[in-house]
C-alpha cells in the first residue's frame, strides 16, 4: 500500500517536472527582448503576396476589435455613457473606457500591465515608466501613423513633440497639451467692502487683511464665526500658501522633487533649498500662530477645508480660480447674496511675486500599445479629441442635447434640460473624458467666465520660472518615495513646532541629502548642463 | 490503496464538496506563492518573471539599509502589540456583557448596535473623528466652550504623543462589536444546566463568568488568538491610510503603508515583495510560537 502511494506520487511529481521542463523555453521565446525600442505591432502580414500587391499598412486596423483606453477621469461617469458612445459614432471605433481616480492610476496600472492586460491607449504620467515601457517593447512607435492617419496632432504638438526625452527615435507618447491652471490667491472682495479695505498688495498689507478677516466680522453678522486663510497641511506648496513661497521669489510645488530651482553656484536641487526658504517660512509661522487661518490645518479633511469657503467661513484661499470664481460658482455656495472674488499679486519684500511657472507636462502624455489590435482607430480617436469639435464633446457632451452655445464667439454656453444638474451630467459622461488627447486651448479654457479667464492669464503671465528638466532620474526612481516623504514631514514640522524653525530646516535637509538628495542633485545638474548646451 | 478508494467512493459527495474550497485555496492562495520570488529577483512590473534578472538577498539588504523601513518595522510591531493587547479582549468582554443581558430584545438591539461600526469605511470613520475631537469645532471642545471653558484641548489626531492611542481606539471601536459574533456563538453552546447547578452551588455572576463561560471561551479565545498573531505584522493599511498624516506618520507609518508608498506608486515591485516576504515569515513564525505555547499550557488547544 505504502510503495504503491509512494510510486503514484512519483509519477505525479515527474509529470509535473516534465510540463515545467516543457515549458520554460517557451515563455523565453514569447518574452520581448529588454533595450528593443522597435515597434513590432503590425497584425497585417507584409510578406508573401502582399508584396506583390499594394503594401498593407505598417500598422494594425482591425475595426471589430474593441479598443481599451484607461486614464485618470476628471469625474467617473454613470453605466450609460453618452459621450464614449458619441465618440465611436464619430470615430468609426469600438471603445471600452476604464475609469480611474487619480490616486489609484499608478497602482491600478501597474497592476493591469504586471499581468499582461495592457490598455491599447492610457496615460503615462511619469517618464520613467514610459521608458521602461519602452525598453520592455510595450509601446508602439506611432510615427508614421500618426502623421498619415492624426494630422490635428502633429500639428497641436509640433513644438513639443520630440523634445520630449522618450520620443528620441520615434514617437511612443502624445504630451497632455493643456497646462494645469496656475495658482490665485482668491479673496473675497465683499468681506473687503464691508471692511472698507482695498485689496492688499504686500505681505504687510496681506497680513493685516487675513487680520481683519478674523477679528473684525468681515461678513457683519455680528459673530466672531469666520477667520482669514483656509488651507490643509497637505496642500502646502501645491495651493497653500504659494503666493507667500512667490512673494520671496520662490516657486513652490506639490512635494520636494515637484519643482526644481538652480542654487546660486549652479546646483539644481528642490525648491525647499531656496536661500530665503527659512524667511518665507518665518513669515508664514506669524499667521499660523496669529491664528489668522483655518486653526485644524493638520487634521481638518479637504472636503470640510472646502466647506469654509463655500459656507462663508473662510474669507481667502488659493487655489486655481477656476474653481472659485467658475466651476463651483455659483452652485456650491451657501451665502445670500453670493460672495464676490478677486486675485491679487502680493510682492515680497526683494519685489518678488506670483507662483510657479506652468510648463507643458513632458511627463504626462498617452501612449499606444504595441498589441492593439487597432492602432489606426486609436490614432483617430487621437485626432479627433485634438479638435475643437473633439474637445467640446469631451468636455461638455453632445452638443444639441447636453448643451448649446448662447454666444459662441465670446465661448458662452450653456446646459439643456436635465443636464444642468452637473450630476446628471457628469454621469452621462460629460466632462468626465476631458483629458483625452486633450488641445492646448481646449473647451473648458474656451468658455470660463470673462473674469476667471482674466485670473488664470493673470497667475500664467505672473509666474516664476524655474528649472524645469523632462528626463528621467535614476536617483529619484530608487530613492524618490523616501526623499518626497521627508520633505512632507519638514513641512509637518515647520508648521507645527514650538522650537527654532531653523533648527528643524536644517535637519531635515540633511536627512533628505542622506536619503539620496545630494546624489540627485549632482544627476540633476548634469542634466541641466547638458540642456543648456 | 483499495480500501482508501473504496472509502472515497463511498462518502464520494462529501469528497466533491471539498472542490470548490480547495479550488480556491489552490487558485487564489498557492498558486501566487510564485510571485514571491520577485524578493529575489530584479522585476520592473512588466513581462513575465521567470525572466527577470536573480538578485539573491540584495532586496532584502536594501530594505533594512532605509531607515523609513526600519521605523515602519516599528511601528508595526508596536502598533499590532497594542491592538492585541488591549482590542483582543474587548469582544470577549463585550460578548460576555451582552451575553449576560436577559432581555432578548434589549440583547437583539445591543448586538446589533455594536456590530454596525464594522460597516463603516475607515474614510467616514475618520470624519466622525474629526467632527468629535477636532479641537476647534469638534463635539467635544463645545461641550466645554458651553460650560465656560476658554483654552484649546490638544487635537488628538495630529499629535505624535497620543496618535497610537487614537488608533488603538478607532480600531476597538469599529472592530471589537463584528469580533463578538464567534464568541456569542460559543457561549451558547455551553450548557445551561452548569449555570443554573452553579447557582444552586451559591456561584455569583463573576464566579459563573469565570468558571464556566471563559472556560467554555477557552479554546475559541485560544484559536482566535492565534489567527490574530498570524496577522501580527499587517496593522491595519485602510485605518492607518485614512486617519494619519504628516504631522504624526512618523509614529504611525507602518509596513503596508510602506510598502504602498514605495512599491505600488513609486512602482519598485521587488522591494515591495521582499517587505511583504518579511511580513509573511514573521507571521508565520508567530502562529508556530503561539500554537505551541497554546499546546503546552492546553493540549485540545491549538490548531494544529
Amino acid at each position: 500500500m505504502k510503495k504503491r502511494s509512494m510510486r503514484l506520487f512519483a509519477l505525479l511529481l515527474a509529470a509535473m517536472m516534465t510540463c515545467t521542463a516543457c515549458q520554460a523555453p517557451a515563455a523565453d521565446t514569447t518574452t520581448a527582448a529588454p533595450g528593443n525600442q522597435e515597434t513590432k505591432a503590425p497584425a497585417t502580414e507584409t510578406t508573401g503576396a502582399a508584396e506583390a500587391t499594394e503594401p498593407a499598412p505598417s500598422w494594425t486596423n482591425d475595426d471589430d476589435a474593441e479598443i481599451t483606453i484607461m486614464m485618470v477621469q476628471s469625474a467617473v461617469p454613470g453605466a450609460d455613457d453618452l459621450v464614449i458612445a458619441e465618440l465611436e459614432k464619430r470615430t468609426g471605433t469600438k471603445i471600452n473606457m476604464i475609469s480611474v481616480a487619480g490616486a489609484d492610476y499608478a497602482v491600478k496600472l501597474s497592476s493591469m500591465i504586471g499581468a499582461g492586460n495592457i490598455p491599447d491607449i492610457f496615460e503615462v504620467r511619469d517618464l520613467s515608466d514610459a521608458q521602461k515601457y519602452i525598453d520592455a517593447g510595450i509601446l508602439a512607435n506611432v510615427e508614421d501613423l500618426l502623421t498619415e492617419v492624426a494630422p490635428n496632432v502633429m500639428e497641436e504638438t509640433k513644438d513639443v513633440l520630440y523634445e520630449i526625452p522618450v520620443n528620441d527615435g520615434g514617437v511612443y507618447m502624445v504630451p497632455v497639451m493643456s497646462r494645469s491652471y496656475a495658482m490665485n490667491l482668491n479673496v473675497r472682495t465683499d468681506w473687503l467692502e464691508n471692511l472698507g479695505m482695498k485689496m492688499p498688495t504686500n505681505l504687510d498689507e496681506y497680513k493685516e487683511m487675513l487680520r481683519a478677516f478674523t477679528e473684525d466680522d468681515p461678513d457683519k453678522n455680528g459673530e466672531d464665526d469666520t477667520y482669514g486663510l483656509e488651507f490643509i497641511l497637505d496642500h502646502v506648496g501645491q495651493y497653500a500658501w504659494v503666493s507667500v513661497f512667490g512673494a520671496y521669489g520662490i516657486p513652490a510645488g506639490k512635494n520636494g522633487s515637484a519643482v526644481t530651482i538652480e542654487l546660486e553656484d549652479g546646483t539644481i536641487s528642490t525648491w525647499v533649498k531656496h536661500p530665503r526658504f527659512i524667511e518665507a517660512m518665518t513669515y508664514i509661522r506669524s499667521i499660523v500662530d496669529a491664528g489668522y487661518c483655518e486653526p485644524d490645518f493638520v487634521s481638518v479633511p479637504a472636503a470640510t477645508s472646502y466647506e469654509a469657503l463655500w459656507t462663508g467661513v473662510a474669507g481667502v484661499m488659493e487655489f486655481q480660480c477656476v474653481g472659485p470664481t467658475n466651476n463651483w460658482y455659483p452652485g456650491r455656495y451657501t451665502e445670500d447674496p453670493l460672495p464676490t472674488f478677486d486675485f491679487p499679486i502680493i510682492e515680497g519684500p526683494y519685489g518678488d511675486s506670483g507662483v510657479a511657472a506652468k510648463y507643458v507636462d513632458y511627463s504626462n502624455g498617452f501612449v499606444f500599445s504595441s498589441t492593439c489590435k487597432n492602432l489606426e482607430g486609436a490614432a483617430r480617436i487621437a485626432n479627433y479629441c485634438m479638435s475643437q469639435e473633439g474637445s467640446e464633446l469631451m468636455t461638455y457632451g453632445i452638443e444639441g442635447v447636453m448643451w448649446q452655445w448662447v454666444d459662441e464667439a465670446n465661448g458662452k454656453m450653456e446646459y439643456l434640460g436635465e443636464y444642468t444638474d452637473s450630476a446628471v451630467h457628469r454621469a452621462a459622461g460629460g466632462y468626465c473624458h476631458r483629458r483625452l488627447f486633450v488641445p492646448s486651448f481646449h473647451a473648458e479654457l474656451r468658455t470660463l467666465n470673462a473674469q476667471t479667464q482674466a485670473g488664470v492669464q493673470e497667475a500664467y503671465d505672473n509666474a516664476i520660472e524655474w528649472a524645469y528638466i523632462p528626463y528621467v532620474s535614476e536617483v529619484y526612481t530608487e530613492n524618490g518615495a523616501d526623499m518626497d516623504q521627508a520633505i512632507d514631514e519638514m513641512m509637518a514640522e515647520l508648521f507645527t513646532t514650538t522650537g527654532d524653525l531653523q533648527e528643524v530646516y536644517d535637519r531635515w535637509i540633511e536627512e533628505w541629502e542622506t536619503l539620496g538628495g545630494t546624489e540627485w542633485e549632482a544627476e540633476l545638474t548634469e542634466m541641466w548642463k547638458e540642456m543648456n548646451k | 490503496m483499495a480500501k482508501v478508494w473504496k472509502y472515497l467512493r463511498r462518502h464520494w459527495m462529501l469528497y466533491a464538496m471539498l472542490i470548490p474550497g480547495l479550488a480556491y485555496i489552490i487558485i487564489f492562495k498557492y498558486i501566487p506563492m510564485y510571485g514571491l520570488s520577485i524578493a529575489f529577483k530584479d522585476y520592473e512590473g512588466i513581462g513575465d518573471i521567470a525572466n527577470a534578472q536573480w538578485v539573491g538577498w540584495e532586496n532584502f539588504t536594501k530594505l533594512f539599509s532605509k531607515a523609513a523601513f526600519i521605523r515602519s518595522f516599528k511601528n508595526t510591531v508596536i502598533i499590532s502589540f497594542a491592538k492585541i493587547l488591549f482590542g483582543f479582549p474587548a469582544p470577549i468582554i463585550l460578548a460576555l456583557f451582552i451575553d449576560s443581558l436577559r432581555k432578548k430584545g434589549l440583547k437583539k438591539l445591543v448586538q446589533t448596535s455594536v456590530i454596525l461600526p464594522n460597516f463603516i469605511s475607515w474614510v467616514v470613520i475618520y470624519g466622525l473623528m474629526y467632527a468629535i475631537l477636532g479641537p476647534s469645532s469638534g463635539v467635544i471642545s463645545e461641550i466645554l466652550t458651553f460650560f465656560g471653558f476658554e483654552g484649546k484641548i490638544p487635537d488628538l489626531l495630529s499629535s505624535k504623543e497620543y496618535f497610537r492611542e487614537v488608533i488603538v481606539g478607532s480600531y476597538i471601536w469599529k472592530s471589537a462589536g463584528i469580533g463578538t459574533i464567534v464568541y456569542l456563538a460559543a457561549l451558547t453552546g455551553i450548557d445551561p444546566q452548569l449555570y443554573e447547578a452553579a447557582a444552586i452551588d451559591g456561584a455569583g455572576p463573576w464566579r459563573k463568568t469565570w468558571h464556566i463561560s471563559l472556560a467554555g471561551l477557552r479554546t475559541t479565545i485560544i484559536v482566535m488568538l492565534i489567527f490574530r498573531v498570524g496577522e501580527m505584522m499587517h496593522a491595519g493599511f485602510d485605518h492607518i491610510y485614512a486617519i494619519s498624516n504628516n504631522a504624526v506618520i512618523s509614529v504611525a507609518d507602518i509596513i503596508d503603508t510602506y510598502i504602498y508608498r514605495v512599491g505600488l506608486e513609486q512602482g519598485n515591485f521587488s522591494l515591495a515583495t521582499a517587505a511583504g516576504f518579511i511580513q509573511s515569515i514573521i507571521g508565520l513564525v508567530m502562529v508556530l510560537i503561539t500554537n505551541y505555547v497554546a499546546k503546552k499550557v492546553d493540549p485540545d488547544s491549538g490548531i494544529m
